[in-house]
């Protein structure tokens, strides 16, 4: 039996900030709170998709927001028990399963929070196999998921359910409570029955994040010294570019809160959906887009993207049209 | 006019004393005996008889000292703190959780939990309430507390309620207070350890540092006595004894600074080799490169500036061991006791200082290669290349035989007493820390710059020699108007 416990967490921690491509927040900010709640509480069981029970309904939990929030507002388990209460009231004599919203960064670890204070298992699979900025970048909604019941909650005790149609209210209307709960919030959405799985997760995600953080599977693309960093919030995104240097080798990566391409000497050596991870060479600590500096020396993974995300139909939702990213100015500027 | 660096360590007190140019015109080092207090007179009587100079040629003392780090190692002379957080929405994560337990135990007397702490845009998280605040300390005291921390939820953003709340605590009690928003930016538990471990050492740098006032005046000194910090400049004595924590990693940037200047090099790798422990940090453009991530202080995870060190527990007085046909060194060491322990003097143990007097002898060649190979593989995990001279300094360095130097791996001359040479070229700084709209940020950022530079002249800092130093930019996210918190330091030579 699968299961996370005080060992295992680190490896669970550096995977998931591996798969996060730089954004979904620095696992470090739940690292020391989970640690606790399983020292406390014991190990919590991971469980595989042919084991849920029939009745299920699985709850993909996240802390939705800017992650340097929580870094400071640390986050408390109230919020969490707020929003399981409250699903309770909608799904009266269900069974509960967590799981991960997203794989990649500080979120892999929510669910497990929960999960460990009221005992429940955690599925393992997520809705992303990696993170992305929106909300839309997420399997079920690939699938034309667009009717959804959502339960976001502060950790002051308030919590809200919200019903929308499509997929650009729900974005809409979660960014806007998120900033009215002090831009830091727990979500829970996209919830599914057993029999719905399929169509909403992106199976082994745990498992994944675990493996990579036992052992690195990637390709290595370079090393180099962060000589440049330029980025600004906008629209409520970490939005930039930073350079790279080794001799005569230049790497240019550009962000959208995650790493979404990189190129090198100009050229694109890979770009959304594959995930692009930088570890700092000296401490082997993955570096999130927020925490970029200069003057720190990276080596530069690439790992291939869930084989969901290749799919025709999920490749145009998350090909690197799809962000808001000013690519060609960068390259004209660099060739200066 | 001369300047005194004064570097205080637990085997020896060193002295570096600096003319008007930076250079250093004499050193010397003195053993610590019965207390440091005390080895300082000494060496300082001892400075006057050999280098003929008076205090009234003595601009400014700047002391370096490892009293905060060598306390928390030890775990002695340590207040019990009482930490109170102000944070309305009741955090479960209690306090000190990833310390080492032996830190943990002695340290923390207990925690209690208020309404207060903002919100990211200042909304109060719940308001703060003096009668909760009040039972909430008498609580602590109870439970054994000396000192108290407090940190708010973004104290460091908005103060207000940590000032408030230290307000209404000093009217009821007389106990000694640490406020987080002084001590570091954004990361609740990395500013909660610093508040913690400043609170905790205000009892071994108070009285350590009143009886170095007190002995040096009674030598009829009457000048400014200041101390280094960890960023490489000097506070006042009265400020060091408010934020010990600020000196905690003073050792280490004291040795880097000075092993780059005694060589006129301004990149290089430093090895500090003591009686117990070897530091290796680097320099670039003639300042320590400070680690990346938060710097990690006897096991303890806090947002202070440290540079990056590798430590080895191996320096001069390590203890070797003989084990079948292998050999260890250290972890332990003689440390002070060197020439009453050490076989080539008649004692009992076999030290790293009695392989150097013969490496002749190919047992003692074999430890003294290791020693070197452990060195290398230390600077090898700090870069990814050997591509600047190496320095070799501090009191152990002279164990090294001279055939492992040549032009690129050396030791500067005075190398002994680097750290108190580092100490006295401290420089001063001056400090701004605001809130901006983030549309201003280019023409805020050099006024804040302009600002902070004159705060460093102030504090007597030569114009033409001051920098920034340290350029924070914290946005503050989902805000109507988008803000920025900025904190600016420059720093500037010492006229």
């Amino acid at each position: 039996m699968k299961m996370l416990d005080v060992k295992s967490l680190p490896l669970l921690s550096h995977g998931a900030s591996i798969l996060g491509s730089g954004g979904g927040g620095d696992a470090a900010i739940l690292f020391s709170h989970l640690h606790y709640l399983l020292d406390k509480n014991g190990p919590v069981t991971i469980i595989d998709i042919d084991e849920l029970a029939p009745e299920a309904v699985v709850i993909p939990l996240a802390l939705i927001g800017a992650p340097l929030i929580s870094l400071e507002r640390i986050p408390n388990l109230a919020m969490f028990i707020n929003i399981i209460n409250k699903i309770k009231l909608d799904f009266p004599e269900k069974t509960f399963v967590l799981m991960p919203a997203e794989i990649g960064g500080s979120n892999a670890l929510t669910p497990f929070l929960l999960a460990s204070a009221l005992s429940l298992p955690v599925l393992d699979a997520d809705l992303i196999g990696r993170a992305f900025p929106k909300l839309n970048m997420c399997k079920p909604a690939v699938l034309g998921k667009a009717k959804q019941v959502s339960y976001l909650s502060s950790p002051f005790g308030d919590c809200l359910r919200v019903e929308t149609n499509t997929m650009a209210a729900l974005e809409e209307e979660l960014r806007d409570l998120t900033v009215q709960f002090g831009s830091s919030a727990a979500i829970a959405t996209f919830l599914f029955q057993a029999k719905e799985v399929d169509e909403y997760v992106i199976p082994q995600s745990i498992s994944r994040a675990m493996e990579i953080g036992e052992k690195m599977q990637a390709t290595y693309l370079g090393s180099g010294w962060i000589t440049e960093v330029n980025h600004e919030i906008q629209n409520g995104f970490l939005m930039g570019h930073a350079v790279i240097k080794q001799d005569k080798t230049e790497f240019i990566l550009f962000y959208q809160n995650e790493y979404l391409c990189i190129q090198k000497n100009g050229i694109n050596a890979a770009e959304s959906p594959s995930i692009i991870a930088l570890i700092e060479s000296r401490s082997g600590v993955p570096i999130s887009s927020e925490a970029l500096k200069y003057g720190l020396q990276v080596d530069i993974f690439i790992l291939d993207a869930p084989a969901f995300w290749l799919q025709p139909d999920a490749l145009s939702v998350v090909n690197l049209s799809a962000f808001d990213l000013n690519i060609q100015n960068k390259v004209a500027v660099c060739i200066d | 006019m001369y300047r005194l660096g004064i570097d205080v360590g637990g085997t020896h007190v060193d002295f570096a004393l600096v003319d008007r140019q930076d250079k250093l015109v004499y050193g010397c080092k003195s053993l610590v005996e019965i207390d440091t207090v005390a080895a300082i007179i000494k060496g300082i009587k001892k400075l006057q008889q050999e280098f003929a100079f008076n205090f009234d040629q003595l601009s400014s003392i700047h002391v370096g000292t490892t009293l905060a780090v060598n306390s928390l190692l030890e775990l002695k002379s340590l207040y019990k703190v009482g930490l109170l957080r102000l944070a309305g929405h009741n955090p479960d994560l209690p306090p000190a959780y990833l310390w080492p337990k032996a830190q943990r135990d002695v340290i923390l007397a207990g925690y209690e939990t208020v309404a207060g702490g903002r919100e990211y845009n200042n909304v109060s998280c719940r308001p703060l309430n003096p009668d909760e605040i009040i039972a909430a300390v008498k609580k602590l005291i109870a439970a054994g507390a000396e000192s108290l921390a407090l940190i708010g939820v973004f104290s460091s953003i908005y103060a207000e309620d940590e000032l408030l709340a230290a307000d209404i605590i000093q009217n009821q009690f007389s106990i000694p207070m640490s406020l987080s928003h002084e001590l570091g930016g954004i990361g609740f538990i990395e500013r909660e350890n610093a508040t913690i471990l400043n609170a905790t050492l205000k009892k071994v740098l108070t009285e350590g540092l009143s009886s170095l006032k007190r002995e040096i005046q009674k030598l009829g000194y009457q000048g400014e006595c200041l101390i280094s910090q960890n960023n490489g400049t000097v506070f006042s004595l009265e400020e060091a004894m408010r934020f010990p924590v600020k000196t905690i990693s003073s050792g280490p940037t004291n040795s880097l600074v000075g092993a780059s200047k005694l060589a006129q090099c301004l990149n290089a790798i430093v090895v500090d080799i003591g009686g117990t422990s070897t530091d290796i940090g680097i320099v670039e453009n003639g300042f320590p490169v400070y680690s990346s991530r938060g710097g990690l202080v006897a096991g303890i995870s806090s947002n202070l500036v440290t540079p990056d060190i590798v430590a080895l527990a191996i320096g001069g007085g390590s203890i070797i061991r003989k084990i079948e046909n292998n050999f260890s060194i250290g972890p332990d060491s003689v440390g002070a006791a060197l020439f009453n322990r050490c076989q080539s003097h008649g004692g009992p143990d076999f030290t790293f200082y009695d392989v150097s007097q013969s490496t002749d002898n190919p047992v003692n060649a074999r430890i003294m290669a290791d020693f070197i190979d452990q060195i290398k593989t230390a600077i090898l995990t700090l870069v990814p290349k050997i591509n600047k001279p190496i320095l070799f300094v501090g009191g152990g360095s002279r164990n090294i035989p001279d055939r492992f130097f040549d032009e690129n791996v050396y030791r500067p001359q005075h190398f002994e007493v680097a750290n108190a040479y580092g100490a006295a070229l401290s420089e001063v700084s001056g400090q701004v820390d605001c809130i901006i709209k983030t549309k201003d940020r280019e023409s805020q950022l050099s006024i804040l710059e302009s600002e902070a530079k004159s705060l460093a002249i102030k504090k007597g800092a030569v114009p033409s020699s001051i920098r920034i130093i340290e350029k924070r930019i914290l946005p503050l996210f989902y805000m109507q108007e988008p803000m920025l918190r900025i904190l600016v330091t420059a720093s500037g030579k010492k006229a």
